[in-house]
């Protein structure tokens, strides 16, 4: 990433440096987070935050989007693993959250056997559309 | 935790890797039921041999299930691996050493001098420690214990409580928790019980662990098991069919599905230890490039070899006993060579450019000194392969199947690490390698650019992979050797890592540019 664009750099080959959409992953206390796209401790003006947390507290997302267009922004997620392949071609296709809430399995990128918590996402979603 | 004040924050702080007192009674308990095998060892009388054992046996895993309880259950799920490299047993300290010669003098008593631990001369009673596992044995099967019988009661009880602690040292993870018990119930069940049950419904079958496949189960096919299997008729004959299919056809289509874990990481019993007991030497496998050359070499060679030896080894009876062999000496080596000489076209003509060079090389080299002993023995009538059939079969045993995959594969956990025999001499592993690297839809993906670099992958595999090497340049992982433990996964701290079964295309993705940089590649490359 930055190592390549200085390595052209240095080389003789003058390269801007690019990178991509903003991502960004951790762990903290055993609990991994990561980060695609921007999302703000309050959402920006005209945005909003959609939030699902786990029962247990171990894991749960926030997402930013646009009120009028409801085009995605960003995720934050903590316990749950995410592809950042998928999250970058959605922030560059400029995908709604609908569609990310819909295609949200094929976006995780958690190990085999780990228990999958895409509907209840979805359910909590779907809920909090009819309360709107 | 430590109550003074200004405790030291550094990483080699000694004091950090104190045991509690828990641990402390957990680790007395354990060394008693060991001292109980040891007195027993040294033909010191005890009494009631079955209670000894009994006692022995729950005091070891009694006292390794308090500590690992102790060990884990008081800290968050998550892996800790603190300390590894500063703590004596695994950092290659005089713990290590001494554990290390420990079980390496076990393995050569075993395979060498078993009468040291107590087994009977011709079929004399047993002493010593042998005897102190005949009720068992006599309660499974009826007849006395031998030295494998101790062998595998003590593998089988390691496999079971390191299971247990390994369990809890990962048990945020559903993979290796799955994983693991699959890996004690094929242990306990397949290689231990279901192998004695046999025993006591028809005596007149071979000792056979069903899991274990040729060629790690090297001896087979050897004419005293086969003629033993087509004696007992129908449940021998499956059992024979069987150990036919499952190299030729079952292994094939569950690599091609899963890779190779399904068996090495999941089924094996020698993967079993070492992903059990092994596991907290995992971190001292070679990582170096060299140590991976010398891997490709040797673990092929040993694949060549047992080749060369079963076939010597079978044609050698075959045609003995027309009755019995429907095959004859001609047609079977007829069709060892047919199906070599297809295995090598079929690989040199599609797959060729997936090869390093070495391995091209090498599959040529090793293709044409096979069929020239074979054209040389018909030319000639010596030997085929040159030795006796006999003469191959014993230094196999010697060499392969006792000093590298027991005294070596075992014995060196502490110094080599765990999966010594696995990476450098299994020639299942190889069998399933090759295939795993060519014709499978198993591959670590990496996810995008998230890899910092920080090696935590590399110093956990087992197998020696370099997986930071791929990962920070956002391949995926296609190695011949990876096992699918999915240590690599669960060690990383940034989630980048994730075993993965999907379609062929793409799988080998070494020319793709790493996400979080967006430069037009045409563009760099036409510059």
């Amino acid at each position: 990433m930055m190592g390549e664009t200085v390595a052209q750099t240095i080389c003789g080959n003058r390269l801007p440096y690019n990178p991509g959409h903003w991502f960004n992953s951790a762990k903290f206390f055993d609990i991994e987070y990561q980060t695609y796209g921007w999302v703000f401790a309050t959402p920006k003006k005209g945005h909003a935050h959609f939030h699902w947390k786990h029962e247990d507290d171990t894991k749960c997302i926030t997402i930013e989007y646009e009120i009028n267009s409801n085009i995605f922004k960003g995720i934050n997620t903590f316990g749950i693993r995410m592809r950042h392949e998928v999250f970058d071609t959605w922030l560059t296709e400029k995908r709604d959250i609908d569609f990310v809430i819909q295609h949200l399995k094929e976006a995780n990128f958690d190990p085999e056997f780990y228990s999958n918590f895409e509907n209840e996402i979805q359910k909590t979603f779907t809920n909090k559309l009819q309360i709107n | 935790m430590s109550n003074k004040l200004n405790y030291s924050m550094s990483l080699a702080d000694p004091d950090a890797y104190g045991l509690s007192t828990t641990q402390k009674i957990s680790v007395a308990l354990g060394a008693l039921g060991l001292l109980l095998l040891t007195l027993a060892l040294l033909d010191i009388d005890l009494g009631n041999s079955g209670l000894v054992l009994t006692l022995a046996i729950i005091m070891i895993a009694v006292g390794t299930l308090v500590f690992a309880n102790a060990t884990y259950l008081n800290a968050l799920e998550g892996i800790k691996n603190d300390g590894v490299w500063f703590k004596s047993i695994s950092g290659r300290g005089l713990w290590g050493w001494i554990l290390g010669i420990v079980v390496t003098a076990f393995y050569i008593i075993l395979y060498f001098y078993p009468h040291i631990l107590g087994l009977g001369k011709d079929g004399s009673t047993n002493t010593g420690l042998v005897a102190l596992f005949d009720p068992l044995s006599q309660l499974l099967s009826g007849r006395p214990a031998s030295q494998w019988f101790v062998y595998g009661s003590l593998y089988t009880l390691a496999i079971l409580v390191f299971g247990y602690k390994f369990i809890l040292k990962y048990r945020h993870n559903r993979y290796q928790l799955v994983r693991t018990i699959s890996v004690m119930f094929f242990q306990l069940g397949f290689a231990f019980l279901i192998p004695e049950f046999m025993y006591v419904m028809n005596s007149d079958l071979p000792y056979y662990d069903l899991k274990n496949i040729w060629p790690l189960n090297y001896y087979n096919f050897e004419q005293y098991r086969v003629d033993s299997f087509i004696n007992a008729e129908n449940i021998g004959m499956a059992m024979l069919i069987f150990g036919v299919v499952s190299i030729f056809v079952i292994s094939p289509i569950l690599t091609y599905k899963y890779g190779k874990r399904w068996y090495c990481s999941w089924v094996c019993g020698c993967g079993g230890l070492a992903e059990t007991a092994g596991d907290p030497f995992r971190h001292l496998s070679d990582k170096r490039l060299s140590a991976w050359k010398i891997e490709r070499w040797v673990i092929h060679s040993v694949l060549v070899f047992v080749v060369l030896m079963t076939t010597a080894v079978i044609y050698s009876y075959l045609g003995d006993d027309t009755s019995k062999y429907w095959l004859t000496k001609d047609i079977f080596l007829f069709s060892v060579m047919a199906f070599l000489t297809f295995i090598f076209l079929l690989f040199m003509l599609f797959k060729r450019k997936a090869f390093g060079k070495d391995a091209r090389y090498g599959a040529i080299a090793y293709f044409v000194v096979i069929v020239g002993l074979i054209i040389f023995h018909y030319i000639s009538n010596s030997n085929l392969f040159l030795f006796e059939a006999e003469t191959l079969r014993s230094s196999y045993g010697f060499l392969i199947g006792a000093i590298f995959s027991g005294v070596i594969g075992v014995g060196f956990y502490p110094i080599f690490g765990s999966r010594v025999w696995c990476r450098f001499g299994c020639p299942m592993a190889a069998i399933l390698g090759f295939q795993q690297r060519l014709f499978s839809k198993f591959r670590i993906t990496t996810n995008g650019g998230q890899c910092i670099s920080c090696g935590n992958c590399s110093t956990y595999c087992e197998m020696g992979i370099d997986v930071r090497a791929y990962a920070q340049k956002g391949e995926n992982i296609v190695r011949s050797s990876c096992v699918g433990c999915g240590i690599c996964s669960a060690v990383c701290p940034r989630g980048v890592l994730k075993l993965e079964n999907d379609s062929l295309k793409g799988r080998i993705n070494s020319n793709d540019i790493l996400l979080g940089n967006d430069v037009d590649l045409m563009k760099l490359v036409n510059n």
